[in-house]
């Protein structure tokens, strides 16, 4: 293995995402939800993003596989992954690489299962499709990832129907069909949300795992910051379909330089006493039929002045490797603390 | 405690689930154990949380108690009322007073229904009030939980996953029950919403004396908002008692090692947060003596044959109980 450092400068990306943009036809005209995002994923490495509920993070997965629901299209922008563009790839040549090569957790583990079969078939018959396993050789692989999800009496349990498995099972049951293939991407929204910790453990340590096997990139979506903090390797935050923040993880929770960033951090339940209400950031995302002019987390932003509602701001270096969308970006750090 | 009936009182509740191949004559392939002979008490008013790990029982308890599964053996009383004895009319009328939130917000949510039909279809089902009392109190719910009253009319696949449990909210707050049993209300939702949230469950029950069950895999998640906690292992429950009186001094190791698995976030990478090591217990064949013994750091020769009976802690905070065969040595963690 090389050392972090040299993989933080030699990696290329797997995955390239420049400018994504998607627009969804509402009762009202046309609705951008994601605009403009921008990020690579590397093999071996994750990448966490993080953002407020709304803020177009299942959006931009689901646009990057081509599973924007029907009022939905890719408005601009490309996704390049071995040499083709992922959002103008046509359907039959995007098909077989979904579930295979990029697999993805959806965030709701029903819609990604099929009622009337048992969660056993559905896994084995991934393999069977995108791996060629005959059918004995597929059930007992599929066994083998129920287990490796950490799902008890893994064998009786592959007969059972999504129904009949608790809320955190039918999620572990998602998870090992997505990783049944060994993908070269995984994209997982909110997959480890939903489990206890000991679960959650063990699942990302099986991600770590298949990681430095075979070498898989990972997008980790959650809003749960403690568990980002302890897988990501890069951070990227979406404000109202904005990239406000994109840095390496150490850099972010360290020392967050977007006050959108800033915010979040602080209003992890952890730093609040018990009894006491727990702090928020004051105000809402904008309705995104009716954005401020200019940088759209200003209406919230603690430093915001006249300036900042003049023009959106552009996402620019705000040190090595990181980058950050705003005009007066730094950690509101105490400089006696800092150790550099 | 005065002698008036608790809100709710389980008693000896036991769920299991045969499993059956499919046919009418399926073979049997034995039980999920899902609850075991669990008591409960939860007064008027309080904020109760259950926690434990993946399939531990928690929803299973959660729809007994809303009528959505009917017990293998034990009693649920309502108000001293014993809802599964009760005639029809009694217990229709107890499930208006209780009401649920979904695990799943998108399996709950009809998705050809509009957010505000979906958050009004209690005030129709009970047949409450006229149609212009109904479109208010759908638009002041809706506001309550923080949606926006321009998004009610989409359907629920046009909202991310945290408005959607929103929506489910609305739809359980919309009848003021006595009682809402929330199973994972919080872990769709991000952070900020997650307190925001939260803080609208405190309102809530400021204003209108509500009561909650609180379900959640995550104890650091319910610290804020439990006046109790009770904790299911195996689908049994193996310490109940105050909040605090958990936190500071929990006397079972499992609840140990909960408090200790509760994440934070750190400069640095990779898990740091400590976790039980071990395999979850098989609920078709569940560990004899206490279930727990086989992941126990702390067990001893007896955990394996007998079983811990839930005990009052009567040195400890009031209404503190422990299934540990050594509760009274495990001072605090
Ligand atoms: N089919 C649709 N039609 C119209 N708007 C939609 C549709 N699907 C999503 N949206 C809107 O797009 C925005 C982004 O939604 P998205 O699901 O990506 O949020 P998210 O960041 O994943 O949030 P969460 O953390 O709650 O899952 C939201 O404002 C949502 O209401
Ligand atoms: N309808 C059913 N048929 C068969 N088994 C069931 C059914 N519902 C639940 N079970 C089983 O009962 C046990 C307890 O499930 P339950 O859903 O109560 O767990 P839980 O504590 O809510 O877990 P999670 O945190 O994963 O949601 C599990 O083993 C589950 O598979
Ligand atoms: S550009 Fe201005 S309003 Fe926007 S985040 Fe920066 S300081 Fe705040
Ligand atoms: S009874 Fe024994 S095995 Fe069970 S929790 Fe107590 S010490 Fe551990
Ligand atoms: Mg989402
Ligand atoms: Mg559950």
């Amino acid at each position: 293995m090389s050392s972090p450092a040299a993989a933080e400068t030699a990696q290329p990306d797997i995955l390239s995402v420049e400018g994504l943009t998607v627009a969804f036809e509402t009762d009202d005209g046309p609705l951008t939800v994601v605009d403009g995002v921008s990020f690579g994923l590397q093999a071996g490495r994750t990448t966490g993003m993080v953002g407020e509920s709304g803020s177009g993070k299942s959006v931009s997965a689901l646009a990057l596989l081509g599973l924007l629901p029907p009022n939905g299209r890719v408005a601009a922008g490309r996704a390049m992954y071995r040499g083709a563009d992922l959002l103008a790839l046509p359907a039959d040549r995007l098909r077989p690489l979904r579930g295979d090569r990029i697999a993805m957790i959806f965030q709701e583990p029903m819609t990604a299962l099929n009622p009337v079969f048992s969660i056993g078939d559905q896994i084995a018959e991934v393999l069977q499709i995108h791996q060629r396993l005959p059918r004995g050789e597929a059930w007992e692989r599929a066994v083998g990832m129920l287990r490796r999800v950490g799902i008890p009496d893994p064998a009786t349990r592959a007969l059972a129907y999504p129904h009949q498995l608790s809320g955190g099972m039918r999620q572990r049951a998602v998870i090992a069909m997505a990783l049944a293939c060994g993908p070269d991407i995984l994209i997982a929204d909110e997959a480890t949300t939903a489990l206890d910790a000991t679960v959650q453990a063990q699942i990302l340590e099986l991600m770590t795992d298949l990681q430095r096997q075979y070498g898989m990139a990972v997008l980790f979506i959650s809003h749960d910051l403690g568990v980002v903090s302890a897988l990501a390797d890069d951070v990227v935050v979406l404000y109202a379909g904005r990239v406000m923040e994109c840095a390496p993880a150490s850099a972010f929770f360290g020392r967050p330089m977007h006050p959108y960033s800033q915010g979040m951090l602080e209003t992890l339940p952890s730093l609040t006493p018990p009894g006491h209400d727990l702090p928020t950031i004051p105000g809402t995302p904008p309705d995104l039929a009716r954005l401020p002019g200019g940088c759209r987390f200003a209406p919230r932003c603690p430093r915001a002045a006249e300036d900042c509602r003049a023009a959106e701001p552009p996402l620019t270096e705000t040190r090595a490797g990181s980058r950050a969308a705003c005009i007066r970006p730094g950690p509101d750090w105490d400089p006696a603390e800092d150790p550099t | 405690m005065s002698g008036a009936p608790a809100l709710i009182e389980v008693e000896g509740l036991t769920k299991r689930f045969e499993l059956r191949d499919p046919g009418l004559f399926g073979r049997s392939r034995g039980a999920v154990h899902a609850l075991t002979d669990v008591d409960l008490r939860i007064e008027r008013g309080e904020t109760l949380a259950v926690v434990g790990e993946s399939g531990c029982g928690k929803s299973t308890l959660a729809k007994c108690l809303a009528q959505l599964h009917a017990p293998t053996a034990g009693a649920v009383r309502f108000e001293g009322e014993d809802i599964f004895r009760a005639p029809a009319p009694a217990r229709k009328a107890i499930r208006r007073r209780v009401q649920m939130v979904f695990q799943d917000p998108f399996g709950s949510l009809n998705p050809r229904m509009t957010a505000a039909e979906i958050i009004a279809e209690p005030l129709l089902i009970h047949r409450t009030g006229d149609a212009s009392e109904r479109s208010r109190r759908t638009a002041e719910t809706a506001s309550r939980v923080g949606l926006r009253a321009g998004d009610l009319g989409r359907y629920p696949h046009e909202f991310s996953g945290g408005q959607r449990q929103r929506i489910a909210i609305a739809r359980a707050a919309i009848l003021e029950p006595d009682l809402i049993i929330a199973d994972e209300p919080l872990s769709a939702l991000d952070v900020s919403v997650q307190s925001q949230i939260l803080n609208l469950f405190m309102d809530l029950r400021r204003q209108s004396g509500l009561t909650y069950v609180f379900i959640s895999h995550d104890l650091g998640a319910v610290r804020h908002i439990a006046d109790r906690i009770a904790v299911l292992y195996s689908g049994r429950i193996v310490e109940a008692g105050p909040a605090e009186t958990l936190f500071a001094g929990s006397r079972h190791p499992y609840t140990q090692s909960l408090i200790e698995a509760v994440p934070r976030p750190g400069a640095g990478k990779r898990l740091q947060w400590k976790t039980l090591g071990g395999d979850p217990p098989s609920a078709i064949d569940p560990p004899g003596g206490c279930a727990f013994h086989p992941r126990c750091p702390k067990v001893q020769e007896i955990c394996r044959g007998e079983r811990p009976r839930p005990a009052i802690q009567p040195d400890s905070g009031p209404g503190h109980a422990s299934a540990c065969h050594f509760a009274e040595e495990l001072n605090g963690t």
